[in-house]
């Protein structure tokens, strides 16, 4: 039976911009695959098509049917974790097994405030004057 | 809601795969060998001629084969990001061999110097499979359609486990209100739960 994991360090998985983020890549294959990547990337889902920025990776090739990696990369400066009613954006590491499907995700968050930024409550509101007491006409 | 909560979000809706309504996948496969791999998925808007396309594929891949996909752009937003416009004949692959198949979603908005190159590129191929909406460039395999049935069974997938929610969605209605165009009736049902 296929295996597939990926951890981080402390099993962290909220991250500043810019902030070192490592772990280690675990599979068990039933024979040996030609290649294992670990991605990472962010992704969006919502109400239009997705959009994937795959930001860097590493590849182990030729590597045996079982065994652990450690990984390393640095987060960029952006984009954040935030979700609004229309569009989410989200980060994630893979683990992906070359050639074929087997592949497995940890969502992780990347923001300053080391929360996913909420767009929700934007919308819809009534626009407001700078003193915040109404609408303006 | 959180569009990433959203059970319409387009996540979603990637995992649903074509469901042949008057065949099966056997048939079809059959019927494109029979075609010479040379064919066309006719249907309205929204009737799963680019899930099936999709589909088709990963069965060409199991089959050892390669699928080239190129969608073609409609004429409206035919600019690529860098606000150039893109040249049809450009969009074909120049380099389909044997191993290759050439699948191209949305054919018509081909033109017919594009049409033309994109035959003759297509000719070493292994075969040679395009969408439209209506019949013509190549000969149809299958004309796809959907039902009221069909809308229901994939909300109730969507919404499996949330019966209190299936039963705000009147799918008869959803269906005629949109003229069995699948993509919008579910787009609209994601800006709703949107609002929620």
């Amino acid at each position: 039976m296929n295996n597939l994991r990926i951890e981080t360090l402390d099993n962290q998985t909220s991250f500043a911009p810019g902030s070192p983020i490592a772990g280690i890549a675990t599979w068990q294959m039933e024979a040996a695959p030609g290649a294992v990547e670990v991605r990472l990337f962010w992704f969006t889902d919502g109400k239009g098509d997705r959009d994937v920025g795959v930001v860097d990776r590493v590849r182990f090739d030729n590597p045996s049917a079982a065994d652990a990696q450690p990984f390393a990369f640095t987060l960029p400066a952006g984009p954040y974790s935030f979700s609004g009613k229309l569009i989410s954006l989200q980060w994630a590491l893979e683990v992906v097994v070359l050639p074929g499907e087997h592949a497995t995700r940890l969502e992780i968050v990347v923001s300053p405030t080391g929360a996913e930024l909420d767009l929700t409550t934007l919308g819809g509101q009534p626009d407001r004057n700078a003193d915040g007491k109404g609408p303006t006409r | 809601m959180k569009a990433r909560d959203n059970p319409f979000r387009s996540e979603r809706l990637l995992e649903i795969r074509f469901r042949p309504q008057e065949s099966d996948w056997a048939g079809l496969l059959k019927r494109l060998d029979a075609l010479g791999r040379r064919a066309a998925i006719v249907g309205p808007k929204g009737t799963g001629k680019s899930t099936l396309l999709e589909d088709l594929a990963q069965r060409f891949v199991q089959r050892g084969l390669r699928p080239r996909i190129v969608r073609v752009p409609d004429p409206r937003e035919r600019f690529d990001s860098g606000s150039r416009r893109v040249r049809l004949a450009d969009l074909v692959p120049r380099d389909l061999g044997p191993g290759d198949v050439l699948l191209v979603d949305s054919a018509e908005n081909l033109n017919w110097l594009a049409w033309r190159s994109a035959l003759t590129r297509a000719r070493p191929a292994a075969g040679m499979v395009i969408t439209a909406h209506r019949p013509g460039r190549l000969p149809t395999l299958i004309e796809t359609r959907t039902s009221p049935q069909l809308l229901r069974e994939i909300v109730d997938q969507l919404l499996a486990g949330s019966p209190a929610l299936r039963e705000k969605v009147d799918v008869d209605s959803l269906f005629a209100e949109h003229r069995g165009n699948l993509h919008e009736a579910l787009r609209e049902l994601y800006l709703r739960w949107a609002e929620q």
